[in-house]
C-alpha cells in the first residue's frame, strides 16, 4: 500500500478519560495505587515447608480490556494449596481472600480521575483454581473481545470472552489443553492467516511422587534447581478457525529442540516479515524458532548468538523481553537470569544476527547479585528511549536472610535502568524512592496505560505477596502518541510495527505486542515517548500480514485506533 | 544485613589491641537445619575463634584462625561469612596474600567487579608475579571495560605453563571486541589446541568465523560448543576442602572430581559419603553412575543393587541398575527390573523403551507394541519412537501398517531417517526390495550421522545378500564396518556374506575382531570354527573349539561342533574319539535333536564301536521318521548301513 493517507480521516481518533496525576512525588516515578484502588490480590503459593520446587514459580498477571471499554483491566494468577494431602491449614503463610484461592479478574471502573477496580471474578463466571502460573491475552476467536489462555503446573485453560461480561471455559472444544507445567505461552499468527495460534513454553516434569530433594553443603535443605528434573517439550497449536485447535508441534519442527521453558517472545528477528518465536530456557540453551514462512520454523539460537551467553554457557533464563533498545531499527533481546550470573542483552545487527552486549551495557553487574524473572521496557519519561524494569526474588534460599530467620528468604529489591542511549544503561533503583526499596518475592510483570494518561503502568505479580499497581508519575508530563492497531475481526493486531518518523532524531521501532516478560501479558497499545519537543513527521503502520498505512502529522497527546487496510472503521 | 558479634571477648581483645575504628564482627551462619556434622564443626571452630580472642591472641594467631574459618565459610557456599572473616582477616594482617586473594575471588564470584578489583590488585601488590591472581584481574578489568589493562595483564600470561589457555581465550575476547576478528580467531584456536577439552572456547571461535563470513565453520564450531570450561592452576582455591566434613562436602568433592574427568577421585568422594551414610540411597546411586562412566560395570550394579535394597521403588534405580544388567547380558533380571519400573513409573518413556527393546529381541514383539504404543502416547513427538514401534509391528507381520505409519510421519518430516530405515524395512518384507533399496539410498543422500548411515548400509548389504548379490552386499557391509568398527553385529553379518563367496580367511577376520570385543560371543566363535572347517583348517578349528567350550562351557553349539569334529575329521592328529563321545553324550542329555544323536553315533564309530553306531543310528532313523522328517531318511539309513559296513564318517559338513 503506497498511498499517503491522512490518519485522522481514516484512523479514528478518541479522546479517553485522562486521570490527574495526583499526589506526584518530585522523583518518585512510581506509586503504588493497587491498595488504594481495590485491587486487593495477593498471591498464595502453597507452601508447608516441604520446600516443593514449584512454589517460588508463581505467577503472571495480565493487563487486558476484557469489557472493550477502552481502559486495561487486570487479570491476576493464583497459586493452590501444594502437596499429596494438604489442605489449607497446612500452609505457612494462610491465603488472603476469597478460599478456595483462585486467579482473580478485576474490571477497571476509574472515573473523574480516581483509579477503581472491582473485582468482577465471579460474575465473570471464570473457575480458575488450578495452580496457576501465567496468563496469554488474545482474541482467538476474532470476535473481537480478548480471550484468556492460562497457565498451569497441571490443565491449562483457554476463556472464552462472550462479550457480556462472561467467559466460558472451552479448553476441551478448542483441543488447548496440557497438562504438563507450563509458564509462558504467547498467542501468535504464525502462518498469517488472520487467526491467532498458541505457543506453549512446558517447563520441567515434576511429579510430587517422584519430587527430587536438594540440600545446601552444609546438609541444609534448599530448593531444587530445574536440572534435577527433565525438561518437557513445547507446543504450537494452529488455529483452524472454528473454534479449535490443530496439534502443529511435529509438522512445524518446534518439537526438534526444547528445553524448560519460562519465557516467549514473538517477534519478526530477521526481518523477512514472518514472526519468529523466542523461547527462554532455564538453564538450558535457548531456542530462536524462525519462521520459514511454510508452516515451518528452523532453531536459529546458536548462529544467532542469542542461545547462550559470550562465555557459550547457557543460562538460567526466566523472562525475556524484546525491544529497540539502541534505536537502530532491529528488536534487541534481553532477558533475565539468576543470581550469580548476569541478565543478557543481546543486541541485534538486522539481519537476524545478536551479539551479547551485557559487559558493555551496564546491565551486567547490577543483575549479578539478584534473581529475575519478570521484565519489561517501559520509557519511563516518555523521552524515546526504553528504560527497563527487572523484577527479582530468588529461587534457593539467600545466605543472609536465612541468618537473619526470615520464614521465606528468597526476597530481594526490583531493578529500575535508565536508558542512556547506545546500549548503555544506569541503575536508578536506590534513586526512586521505597518502591525499589522493598523487597519481595516478585515475578510477573506486565505493562500498560492504566490510567490512560500516556504513559506507562506497571502490574507487578509477587510470588506469596501483594500484587502491586505502580502508577507512572513522571512520563505524562512529555510529548506522546498512542495508537492501537486492529485486525480485520476487530481485534488487536499482535505482531504489528509502528514506525515513528522524526524530523529530529532517529526513529522510533515499536511493536504491538503483549506477550514476553514473565507469564504476564501486557497493553497490546502502542505507546510512544516523544519527549519535550516533539518532531513527528509521520507514522509508517504495517500489519502482520504486510499491508501498510502512512499517518502524516499525527495527533499527540491520544490514543488513535487504526483499523486494518480494507477494515470498516 | 544482620551482624553478629563473636563475643564480647572478642571485641575487646580487638579493641584494646588492634582497631578500634571499626566494630569487629563477622557474620555468623544460622546452623539450623545443617547435617549434624557441619553444624559440630563449624560451631566448634566458631567457639575456638571465641576462645582464642578471650586469650589474649597476638594479631598474626587470630588472623589466621579468623582466615581459616573464613575458608571453611567458602567450603560450605556461606560467601557472606567467608568473606566477613577474610574481611577481618586481612585487616589484621594485611601482609597475608591468601586473605586478600580468597576474598577478592568471592567478590568477583558475586560480581562486585569494583571491589574485586581493589582486594586482587593488593593481593598482587603483595604477590607481583603470581599468575593466577594476574588472571583474575585480566578477567575483571575486561568485564568491567578496560580491556587495554587486560590485555597487558592477559599477555605475559599467555608463555605461563598452565595459563596459556586461558590467557589466549581472553586475549581473543578483547581482539574480538575490538573488531580484530581474524586475531580472535588466532587466539581461541591456540587456546583450543591447549585445553581441546575446553569446549567453551569453541562459541566464541565461532561467532568469530561467523563474523568472518565463514557460516559454515560457525555452525560446525557452534554445535560442538560444550560446558567445558578453561582450567588453570588456582592452590588457593583448589585446597579449601581438607578438613572439611559433612556429606554434602563429599559429595560436592566428587561431582567437582567427576566433572574434572577425576573418575578415580570421585569414587573415593562418593564412597567417603556412604562411609557416612551408609543408609542413603542417594550416595550409592551416584557411586553407581560414577562406576558405569569408568566402565566398571559390575561394580556399578553392585552399587545399584544396594540402592535396590534400601529403596526398591526408586525409579531411576530400576532404570539404571537395568542398563548395567543389560550390559552384563543379565537379560532376565534386566527384565524384571524394568516391569518393576513401568509398574512403578508409568510415564517413564526410557524405561518402557528398554523393556520394548528387550521383548521384542526376547520375542515379544507383541508386548514390546503394546509398550511403544503407550511410550508414544506419552511423549508423541518423538519420531524414533514411532519408528521403532513401526519396526516392531514388521516383526508382528503388520507391515502394511508400518509402511504407513512411515508414510505419514515421512510427510510431516520429509528427513527423517529413521523413518526412511524403517519404511525401507516394511518394503521389504512387503517383496518391494527396489523399494526398500530405494528408501535407504535416501538415507544414504541426507547426509546422515556415520551411524545411521552404517545402518543403511547394513540394510542394503542384507537385502543385496538376499538379492543373491553378494559382492555388492560384501561392499555395502564392508562400509558399514568401516563406519562402526565396534559393531559385532554388522561384523557378523559381514563375516557371514564373506562365507557365503568362500572368502573364509577374510570372514576369519571379521570373527576375530568380534571375538576381540567380546570373547565371549558364542555367534562369533561358531562362524569362525565353521569358516575354519570349512578352510580345511581342521587343526586350527579344533584348537579354537577347545578355548571357545573351555570359555563357554554351557555353549551347546560350540561344544557339539568340536565333538563332531573330533569325531569324524580327516587329519588324524585333531581326531579323538573317547573326548567325542564323551562330548556328544552331554550335548545329548541337554538337547535330544536328531543332529546330537548322530554325532553320538559318529563318536561310537569313530571308537570302532560300530554295533552302538548301528543301534544309535537305527534309532534316529525311526525317530526322523515320526518326527515327520522322512526327507532326511534316505540319508540316515544310508549311514545306518555303512556303520552296519564297518565305516567311519569322514564328511561331516556335507549335510
Amino acid at each position: 500500500m503506497s498511498r499517503v493517507l491522512k490518519g485522522t480521516l481514516l484512523g479514528v481518533t478518541i479522546a479517553l478519560s485522562v486521570l490527574p496525576p495526583g499526589a506526584r512525588g518530585e522523583d518518585v516515578p512510581f506509586v503504588d495505587r493497587a491498595a488504594e484502588s481495590g485491587l486487593d490480590f495477593v498471591h498464595f503459593n502453597g507452601m508447608s515447608g516441604e520446600l516443593y520446587f514449584l512454589e517460588t514459580m508463581g505467577s503472571g498477571g495480565a493487563l487486558v480490556d476484557y469489557d472493550n471499554d477502552g481502559d486495561l483491566d487486570v487479570y491476576l494468577v493464583q497459586g493452590a494449596m501444594l502437596g499429596p494431602g494438604k489442605t489449607l491449614a497446612d500452609a505457612i503463610v494462610p491465603p488472603v481472600g476469597p478460599t478456595p484461592p483462585s486467579d482473580r479478574l478485576f474490571r477497571n471502573d476509574s472515573e473523574g480521575g480516581e483509579l477503581v477496580f472491582v473485582d468482577v471474578t465471579e460474575r465473570s463466571g471464570i473457575e480458575a483454581t488450578g495452580y496457576g502460573m501465567g496468563v496469554a491475552a488474545g482474541d482467538y476467536d476474532a470476535d473481537g473481545w480478548v480471550d484468556l489462555y492460562l497457565t498451569n503446573f497441571g490443565s491449562n485453560q483457554l476463556l472464552r470472552n462472550r462479550g457480556d461480561g462472561t467467559f466460558e471455559d472451552t479448553t476441551m472444544r478448542a483441543g488447548v489443553d496440557d497438562v504438563r507445567w507450563t509458564v509462558p505461552a504467547a498467542f501468535v499468527d504464525y502462518d498469517r492467516d488472520g487467526l491467532l495460534d498458541l505457543f506453549l513454553a512446558n517447563y520441567v516434569d515434576f511429579t510430587f511422587s517422584r519430587r527430587v530433594h536438594c540440600s545446601l553443603p552444609t546438609g541444609a535443605p534448599d530448593y531444587c534447581a530445574p536440572l534435577s528434573y527433565r525438561p518437557v517439550p513445547d507446543r504450537l497449536l494452529r488455529n483452524r478457525g472454528d473454534g479449535t485447535f490443530e496439534d502443529a508441534t511435529r509438522r512445524s519442527g518446534i518439537d526438534s529442540a526444547f528445553g524448560n521453558g519460562l519465557g516467549v517472545v514473538t517477534a519478526d528477528f530477521d526481518g523477512d516479515g514472518w514472526i519468529d518465536v523466542y523461547v527462554a530456557n532455564d538453564m538450558m540453551p535457548n531456542q530462536m524458532w524462525i519462521n520459514q514462512g511454510d508452516g515451518t520454523f528452523r532453531d536459529d539460537g546458536l548462529i544467532a548468538g542469542s542461545a547462550v551467553n559470550a562465555e557459550g554457557q547457557p543460562e538460567a533464563s526466566m523472562g525475556v523481553v524484546v525491544g529497540d533498545v539502541d534505536a537502530d531499527g532491529d528488536l534487541d533481546l534481553f532477558m533475565t537470569h539468576l543470581q550469580g550470573e548476569t541478565n543478557t542483552l543481546y543486541l541485534s545487527d538486522g539481519q537476524g544476527g545478536f551479539t551479547d552486549e551485557t559487559r558493555r551495557s551496564g546491565l551486567g553487574q547490577a543483575s549479578w547479585t539478584a534473581t529475575s524473572f519478570g521484565t519489561a521496557w517501559i520509557d519511563i519519561e516518555n523521552d524515546g528511549w526504553l528504560d527497563l524494569i527487572v523484577v527479582n526474588g530468588a529461587v534457593s534460599t539467600i545466605e543472609a536472610l536465612v541468618r537473619a530467620g526470615d520464614p521465606y528468604p528468597l526476597h530481594q529489591p526490583n531493578q529500575l535502568f535508565r536508558n542512556l542511549g547506545a546500549g548503555r544503561f544506569e541503575e536508578i533503583s536506590a534513586a526512586t524512592g521505597e518502591l525499589f526499596g522493598l523487597s519481595e518475592v516478585s515475578r510477573g510483570v506486565a505493562l500498560g496505560d492504566v490510567d490512560n494518561d500516556g504513559d506507562s503502568d506497571v502490574l507487578l505479580a509477587n510470588n506469596a505477596g501483594p500484587a502491586r499497581l505502580l502508577i507512572n508519575q513522571r512520563g505524562q508530563d512529555a510529548a506522546w502518541l498512542g495508537v492501537r492497531l486492529l485486525a480485520g475481526s476487530g481485534s488487536d493486531a499482535l505482531g504489528a510495527r509502528v514506525t515513528v518518523a522524526r524530523a529530529a532524531g532517529t526513529d522510533l521501532e515499536r511493536r504491538v505486542q503483549v506477550d514476553g516478560s514473565y507469564a504476564s501479558s501486557s497493553d497490546p497499545r502502542v505507546l510512544v515517548g516523544l519527549g519535550r519537543e516533539p518532531t513527528v513527521d509521520r507514522l509508517e503502520l504495517v500489519w502482520p500480514d504486510g499491508r501498510r498505512r502512512r499517518w502524516i502529522d499525527p495527533e499527540l497527546g491520544r490514543y488513535a485506533i487504526w483499523p486494518a487496510p480494507g477494515a470498516a472503521p | 544485613m544482620t551482624r553478629v558479634l563473636v563475643g564480647l571477648a572478642l571485641i575487646g581483645a580487638l579493641a584494646s589491641g588492634i582497631a578500634a575504628e571499626e566494630p569487629a564482627s563477622i557474620l555468623r551462619p544460622s546452623l539450623d537445619g545443617f547435617e549434624p556434622a557441619v553444624a559440630d564443626l563449624l560451631r566448634s571452630r566458631m567457639e575456638r575463634l571465641e576462645s582464642l580472642a578471650a586469650s589474649g591472641p597476638s594479631t598474626d594467631e587470630l588472623a589466621r584462625e579468623l582466615g581459616e574459618l573464613g575458608r571453611l565459610f567458602l567450603v560450605y557456599n556461606l560467601p557472606e561469612s567467608a568473606e566477613s572473616c577474610l574481611a577481618r582477616a586481612e585487616q589484621l594482617q594485611p601482609d597475608e596474600f591468601s586473605w586478600r586473594y580468597l576474598r577478592g575471588s568471592i567478590l568477583q564470584q558475586r560480581g562486585d567487579l569494583e571491589q574485586a578489583r581493589a582486594v586482587l590488585t593488593g593481593a598482587l601488590g603483595l604477590e607481583p608475579t603470581d599468575p593466577t591472581v594476574q588472571l583474575r584481574l585480566a578477567q575483571i578489568e575486561f568485564e568491567l571495560g578496560d580491556e587495554e589493562r587486560a590485555g597487558e595483564l592477559y599477555r605475559p600470561l599467555a608463555e605461563r605453563p598452565g595459563f596459556g589457555a586461558a590467557a589466549h581465550y581472553g586475549l581473543g575476547r578483547i581482539a574480538a571486541a575490538r573488531g580484530d576478528l581474524s586475531g580472535a580467531v588466532e587466539h581461541f584456536e591456540t587456546a583450543l589446541s591447549e585445553q581441546p577439552q575446553a569446549s567453551q572456547v569453541r562459541y566464541q571461535l565461532g561467532l568469530a568465523h561467523r563474523g568472518l563470513g565463514d557460516l559454515e565453520r560457525a555452525r560446525e564450531l557452534l554445535a560442538a560448543r560444550g560446558a567445558g570450561q578453561l582450567k588453570f592452576p588456582d592452590p588457593e582455591m583448589e585446597t579449601l576442602g581438607a578438613g572439611a566434613v559433612g556429606v554434602e562436602v563429599y559429595l560436592a568433592d566428587g561431582r567437582r572430581l567427576r566433572n574434572r574427568g577425576d573418575l578415580p577421585g570421585a569414587v573415593a568422594a562418593f564412597q567417603r559419603a556412604i562411609a557416612a551414610e551408609p543408609d542413603e540411597p542417594e550416595h550409592w546411586a551416584i557411586l553407581g553412575a560414577t562406576l558405569l562412566q569408568m566402565g566398571r560395570v559390575e561394580d556399578s550394579v553392585r552399587a545399584y543393587r544396594e540402592v535396590e535394597r534400601l529403596d526398591p521403588t526408586s525409579p531411576s534405580m530400576l532404570y539404571n541398575l537395568a542398563i548395567g544388567l543389560i550390559r552384563l547380558g543379565q537379560i532376565g533380571e534386566a527384565v524384571a527390573r524394568l516391569e518393576a519400573l513401568v509398574a512403578q513409573a508409568p510415564d517413564h518413556v526410557d524405561g518402557r523403551v528398554n523393556l520394548a527393546t528387550l521383548y521384542d529381541r526376547g520375542g515379544r514383539p507383541g508386548d514390546a507394541e503394546r509398550l511403544l504404543t503407550e511410550a508414544i502416547e506419552l511423549d508423541p513427538y518423538d519420531s524414533e519412537l514411532q519408528a521403532q514401534r513401526a519396526s516392531v509391528l514388521i516383526s508382528l507381520g503388520r507391515a502394511p501398517e508400518a509402511r504407513r505409519e512411515m508414510v505419514a510421519l515421512l510427510r510431516a518430516e520429509p528427513d527423517n531417517a529413521e523413518a526412511l530405515l524403517v519404511l525401507g524395512m516394511a518394503n521389504e518384507a512387503l517383496g518391494s526390495p527396489g523399494d526398500a533399496v530405494a528408501a535407504w539410498e535416501r538415507v544414504l543422500a541426507l547426509g546422515v550421522s556415520e551411524e545411521t548411515a552404517a545402518t543403511a548400509h547394513y540394510y542394503l548389504g542384507r537385502s543385496l545378500l538376499g538379492q543373491g548379490r553378494s559382492e555388492e552386499a560384501v561392499a555395502r557391509l564392508q562400509r558399514a564396518v568401516d563406519s562402526l568398527p565396534a559393531n559385532r553385529q554388522l561384523r557378523l553379518t559381514l563375516a557371514g556374506a564373506l562365507g557365503s563367496r568362500g572368502e573364509y580367511r577374510r570372514a576369519v577376520e571379521q570373527y576375530d575382531a568380534a571375538i576381540a570385543s567380546e570373547p565371549r560371543d558364542e555367534s562369533a566363535r561358531f562362524g569362525k570354527a565353521m569358516s575354519l572347517l570349512l578352510s580345511g583348517g581342521e587343526s586350527a578349528a579344533s584348537a579354537h573349539l577347545s578355548e571357545s567350550v573351555e570359555l563357554l562351557p554351557e555353549s551347546v553349539p560350540l561344544k557339539h561342533l568340536l565333538a563332531r569334529l573330533l569325531a569324524t575329521a580327516a587329519d588324524d592328529t585333531v581326531r579323538d574319539g573317547a573326548e567325542a563321545l564323551r562330548l556328544a553324550r552331554e550335548v545329548f542329555e541337554r538337547a535330544q535333536t536328531i543332529d546330537h544323536a548322530e554325532t553320538v553315533a559318529m563318536a561310537f564309530a569313530e571308537l570302532g564301536r560300530f554295533d552302538h553306531a548301528a543301534d544309535w543310528q537305527g534309532q534316529i532313523v525311526e525317530r526322523a521318521r515320526a518326527t515327520g522328517q522322512g526327507a532326511r531318511v534316505p540319508a540316515l539309513e544310508a549311514r545306518r548301513i555303512g556303520y552296519q559296513r564297518g565305516e567311519v564318517v569322514r564328511a561331516p559338513w556335507s549335510d
